[in-house]
């Protein structure tokens, strides 16, 4: 048995007894009855200049929206259980007896973020699979999509989750917490606007071209969804970037991590 | 090959200068108390040989290897100062995870903990949370881990701090068993008499500095007791 699976089971065990675990089960069962609502909508009728039309979209792209959002709820909930795992073992103390045996600090690391991790996406697999249910039973919408959609939830957790780790090495809790928000919110908007095609300019186009599509990653696979005039993302560079982009997060926190210099 | 050696090493932390031109070198099967003041640099010293921070100048390395490779940490044990264990863990389960992480599995892994709590008195307390244990009986479990594997070199902290006196005379026990079986052992300590009986040479930290170090005869004077010397030393 390896010394990575035996830390990374420790710490999967080590977040599920986390205060926060039973907030995050009650959290869900809230947001499961919230899906059962956003998940109801039918083709509406609308008069346009007297004219009768249907919104075929409707029930798509509600769809849509309600599996974007919650990706990017498990995306952000990866960032916050990251952003302490690590550092609370460091804080106290339990990482250095664990750090004195033949384990590499690039391997205790990702243990911990994989337990953290471990987390984020077992929530995330309940609420995405209870909502894939309502909109396969209620919009008749194939299942297909969600499949890429969840792998860029993965991802997108991957590289908030190992970021986020990587800033509480050097920042407290609270401002790591409060730093994910703000970049998980600020990726969504420049992703939204560079769906609709307005160039937002400036910092926000770049985090649109060049940051991690976290939201536009999720929302790719799901245009089928979507009637075929919708402006369309194309997936397989947005899955490369975000490939690349956890890549490179979790190439950041080996680095820092390795670079620390840790009380005995 | 020593199995641990400190070279020319120096380790400031900004402007303080914790370990200045530190050279030490510690042979297999051989017991060393470091033996200082508070602020001396001992702990610092423990952290270089651990790969837990680096030397600004000079070289650390465990049986040849430098300590930042995992496998130079292969058959240690550790047991730190401020010793901090999981308070929602259960003895065992911690016993195990370490006994893993050392390296051992399956029956043998089960075997050497059972031994272990055993040998070390916190067998009735395997199912115990660490949260619930005494100081003492952490303590105990803190010395239960480090001599998992088992190890060939043995790093104690202050391996005392916290124990009765009974827990005392058991810890002088299994340390003298270790020494016995052919350990390495390096105790830093500021109970000059913990060292005397169960070490066979001593490093007097001071500043920074090395002031003494070498077998007892060879730093302690005739008719000189261990308290007197260490502080002829530091005192200089």
């Amino acid at each position: 048995m390896s010394a990575g699976y035996t830390l990374g089971v420790d710490a999967l065990r080590d977040a599920l007894g986390r205060r926060i675990v039973p907030v995050l089960v009650v959290i869900c069962v809230l947001s499961i009855m919230a899906l059962d609502s956003c998940t109801s909508c039918a083709p509406a009728q609308i008069e346009v200049n007297g004219v009768p039309q249907t919104l075929e979209g409707l029930p798509g792209g509600m769809s849509l929206l309600t599996l974007v959002v919650l990706g990017l709820w498990v995306i952000v909930l990866a960032g916050i259980l990251s952003a302490d795992h690590l550092r609370n073992t460091l804080e106290e103390g339990y990482a250095s007896l664990a750090l004195s045996r033949p384990v590499s600090r690039t391997s205790y690391a990702f243990a911990r973020l994989a337990g953290a991790l471990g987390v984020a996406l077992g929530v995330g697999a309940l609420l995405l699979a209870a909502a894939s249910y309502l909109v396969a039973v209620r919009a008749g919408l194939p299942l297909t999509p969600v499949l890429g959609s969840s792998l860029a939830c993965v991802l997108g957790a991957v590289t908030v989750g190992a970021l986020s780790m990587t800033l509480s090495l050097h920042l407290p809790r609270l401002p790591s917490v409060l730093l994910v928000f703000a970049a998980v919110g600020v990726i969504a908007l420049a992703n939204l606007l560079g769906a609709t095609r307005v160039d937002p300019g400036g910092w926000l186009s770049a985090i649109d071209q060049w940051g991690p599509p976290l939201a536009a990653g999720l929302a790719a696979p799901l245009q089928d969804w979507l009637p075929a005039d919708y402006t369309r993302l194309d997936s397989g560079p947005l899955f490369l970037r975000l490939l690349f982009w956890s890549a490179i997060a979790l190439f950041q926190l080996g680095f820092e991590f390795r670079r620390l210099e840790i009380r005995g | 090959m020593p199995a641990v050696e400190l070279s020319g090493v120096t380790k400031r932390y900004g402007v303080r200068q914790a370990l200045c031109d530190v050279n030490l070198s510690l042979e297999q099967g051989s017991a060393l108390g470091l033996l200082g003041p508070n602020g001396a640099g001992k702990t610092t010293a423990l952290r270089l040989m651990l790969g837990f921070a680096r030397p600004t100048r000079g070289q650390v390395r465990l049986h040849g290897r430098d300590p930042a490779d995992p496998e130079a940490r292969r058959g240690l044990g550790y047991l730190p100062e401020r010793l901090s264990l999981p308070s929602h863990v259960r003895v065992r389960d911690l016993l195990v995870l370490h006994a893993q992480l050392a390296g051992l599995d399956g029956p043998e892994c089960q075997r050497q903990v059972e031994a272990t709590m055993s040998r070390t008195g916190v067998a009735d307390r395997a199912q115990d949370l660490l949260g619930d244990l005494s100081k003492g009986l952490r303590q105990r479990v803190g010395f239960a881990q480090a001599f998992l594997g088992p190890p060939q070199l043995l790093l104690l902290d202050e391996p005392t701090s916290g124990l009765d006196p009974i827990g005392i005379r058991d810890a002088r026990e299994w340390i003298g068993e270790a020494r016995e079986r052919g350990c390495t052992i390096l105790i830093s300590s500021h109970i000059l008499s913990e060292v005397e009986r169960t070490c066979d040479q001593i490093a007097i930290l001071h500043e920074g500095l090395v002031r003494a170090s070498g077998r007892f005869s060879e730093v302690v004077g005739e008719g000189e007791s261990l308290e007197d010397a260490f502080v002829r030393w530091v005192r200089g």
